[in-house]
């Protein structure tokens, strides 16, 4: 029986990763910056299109609480539609079981 | 202009600092070269666009402090995934709602070409702090898209959505207290679909449109997951908080108390409706003076509809019109539509308004209410059940210029019969006006609704491919229905359709519509 929601695609990012993107940013308060975790969604994003599709576009990333390097980081794809200018793909970063990042990221 | 250095503003330390020198300001406008040139990924050239965006907000009247946060990113286009070589960061100041700053940003390599543009929103650090409950701001672009619709500030803004979020919110932690004590997650450690499960408990099949809704709502709050009609657990019930969401929601707008206390009743009679030891007309409808608390435009809560629909009826008046009013209930909608034309100075357009409600105990309270309020107005009030002929209920065809109601239509046995006799009242150039909450989709469950799931003459409606779902419709399943029943410039105020992209729950609105 399955266990876990069903989604397209999902990834765990390694806690050294996330302490490497928070170098400075800020000192004694890591927090991952917005454009990384941007960055990590359309990661995880380009695992549910072809192979070869290019990022065109973030065409939204919204940012519902902190991210704080931790060793139960999440990266899931949750939906895939094609629409008129190419592909879009809904994906989020949970931790501690929770949705902290969400994003509309758009293949061509 | 001379600019102070950026690593002296900003509370990024290297690496992480991408901007080197302030070349150019504005007032409205920053450039700023890159410290260091590359490889740069599209992250870090979009985080370089943020920080310029940051000093740039930072340096205004007003402005945000260096702890200011990213709300989010929108319409970033990206021309080169990685780069390298120095580039130049440009953030150009969009607008300003509220506590809100948004931001243009550009980066362009040495050669002027473009690399990536996009906005970025910053936000005040307290709206991202960890509170006891939190609850994610509105999307600036959709106060805009309200704003553009005269919908200023009221009844619209920053803290009926958060009050309305907590409702939302506590709606969820009913369903997961409920399924905690009724034993459902026992059960749901393997899939069931809604009927299995009842029938699992030994429930009787009156108790499914709420039990299918307390499902779709465990499963929108990620506890469920759902496929092919079966539910099962996703992950352990998290520890509740629905006292912490009530108290947290109480402090943000205490006139909504009604709304908390009737999902408490509807929690409260849930497991004896399930059993058939009751029903929940027996159960709810009783509780006269929680009723008369919730349908109140005291209660912000319920009051929304009822203001939003005020608006769009205030601005379709016409001079010496006839209006018809139905399932006007308690008053409160008719309250909200006098107090709008009062506002505007308006009231004489009036010509005569009948306020029709077919429970009596609720017509004689509303005939108390807007009596006293307006007792020099043209007020008429009698008995109209919208479901039978309304012609034969003294309402004749092509009488009235305007026919409204607050969620009413929505209750409609069969919705296309009701709207083509309301469309049937009007005379030609009238207007029908539906106050409703609109579901954002289909499939979306709508924490308002759990109370109502347990009512026989909430779920006992027509459903078939125009109409999915009893309770709220979508604005599609609306625009839809106005068009068969044969109404033009068919409109919903405000715009949810266009809202939606920037928020995914419930809308009121006003769903408008002409008689050619």
């Amino acid at each position: 029986m399955p266990t876990e929601r069903p989604v397209l695609a999902r990834s765990a990012v390694p806690r050294a990763r996330l302490e490497a993107l928070c170098a400075g940013h800020f000192p004694d308060d890591p927090i991952v910056p917005g454009a990384y975790i941007a960055g990590l969604l359309a990661e995880v994003a380009a695992l549910a299109v072809e192979p070869g599709a290019r990022l065109a576009a973030i065409e939204r990333c919204k940012f519902l609480v902190p991210l704080r390097p931790s060793d139960d980081v999440v990266l899931i794809a949750v939906s895939a539609t094609g629409e008129r200018y190419g592909t879009v793909v809904w994906a989020e970063v949970h931790a501690g079981g929770e949705r902290t990042a969400q994003a509309l990221v758009r293949f061509a | 202009m001379t600019f102070p250095d950026p690593a002296t503003l900003l509370r990024h330390r290297p690496p992480a600092v991408l901007v080197r020198e302030v070349v150019e300001f504005t007032g409205d406008r920053l450039v700023a070269t890159s410290n260091g040139a590359g490889p740069w990924a599209w992250p870090a050239l979009l985080e370089g666009g943020a920080q310029t965006a940051g000093l740039l907000i930072g340096a205004q009247q007003g402005g945000l402090s260096n702890r200011a946060v990213i709300a989010d990113y929108r319409n970033v286009v990206i021309g080169a995934v990685t780069h390298q070589g120095a580039v130049r960061f440009t953030a150009t100041i969009d607008r300003r709602i509220m506590a809100f700053w948004l931001c243009q940003i550009a980066v362009h390599d040495a050669g002027g070409a473009l690399l990536l543009e996009g906005i970025v929103t910053l936000a005040p650090p307290v709206m991202m702090s960890r509170t006891p409950v939190e609850v994610v701001p509105l999307d600036p672009q959709a106060y805009a898209l309200l704003a553009a619709e005269g919908f200023e500030d009221e009844p619209f803004n920053a803290d009926q959505h958060t009050a309305c979020e907590l409702i939302e919110r506590y709606a969820g932690e009913l369903a997961a207290d409920l399924c905690r004590r009724e034993g459902l997650d026992a059960l749901l450690t393997t899939g069931q679909t809604a009927d299995e499960l009842r029938r699992a408990c030994g429930w009787g099949p009156q108790i499914l449109p709420a039990l299918s809704w307390l499902l779709a709502r465990l499963t929108a709050d990620g506890m469920l997951a759902h496929d092919g009609g079966a539910y099962w657990l996703a992950r352990p019930l998290p520890a509740p908080r629905g006292p912490e969401v009530r108290q947290y929601g109480l402090e943000a707008d205490p006139s909504y108390a009604p709304a908390y206390e009737l999902l408490d009743e509807a929690a409260r009679a849930f497991a004896a409706v399930a059993r058939g030891e009751t029903t929940g007309e027996q159960a709810l409808l009783g509780k006269l003076g929680l009723w008369i608390r919730y349908f109140d435009n005291r209660n912000a809560y319920y009051a929304l509809n009822n203001r939003v629909a005020a608006r769009a009826v205030a601005d379709r008046l016409g001079d010496a019109a006839q209006v018809l009013e139905v399932g006007a209930g308690l008053g409160s909608a008719g309250e909200a539509l006098l107090d709008e034309l009062a506002a505007r100075g308006t009231l004489g357009r009036v010509a005569a308004y009948q306020v029709t409600e077919p429970v009596q105990l609720f017509r004689r309270r509303a005939e108390r209410v807007l009596s006293g309020l307006h007792p020099a107005l043209p007020l008429r009030f009698g008995v109209l059940d919208v479901n039978e002929p309304w012609e034969a209920q003294g309402i004749a065809p092509a009488s009235q210029h305007l026919v409204w109601g607050v969620n009413v239509f929505h209750l409609a046995h069969d919705l296309d019969p009701v709207l083509a006799e309301a469309a049937g009242a009007l005379a030609p150039g009238g207007w029908l006006i539906a106050g409703e909450g609109i579901r954002p989709a289909g499939d979306t469950v709508v924490g308002a609704e759990f109370p109502f799931r347990l009512l026989e003459s909430f779920t006992s409606v027509r459903l078939d491919a125009t109409r999915r779902t009893p309770g709220f419709l979508t604005a599609e399943e609306w625009q839809a229905a106005f068009a068969r029943a044969g109404l033009t410039e068919v409109a919903l105020v405000p715009d949810v359709v266009r809202l939606r992209a920037y928020y995914r729950g419930m809308l009121a609105a006003a769903v408008c519509g002409r008689k050619p």
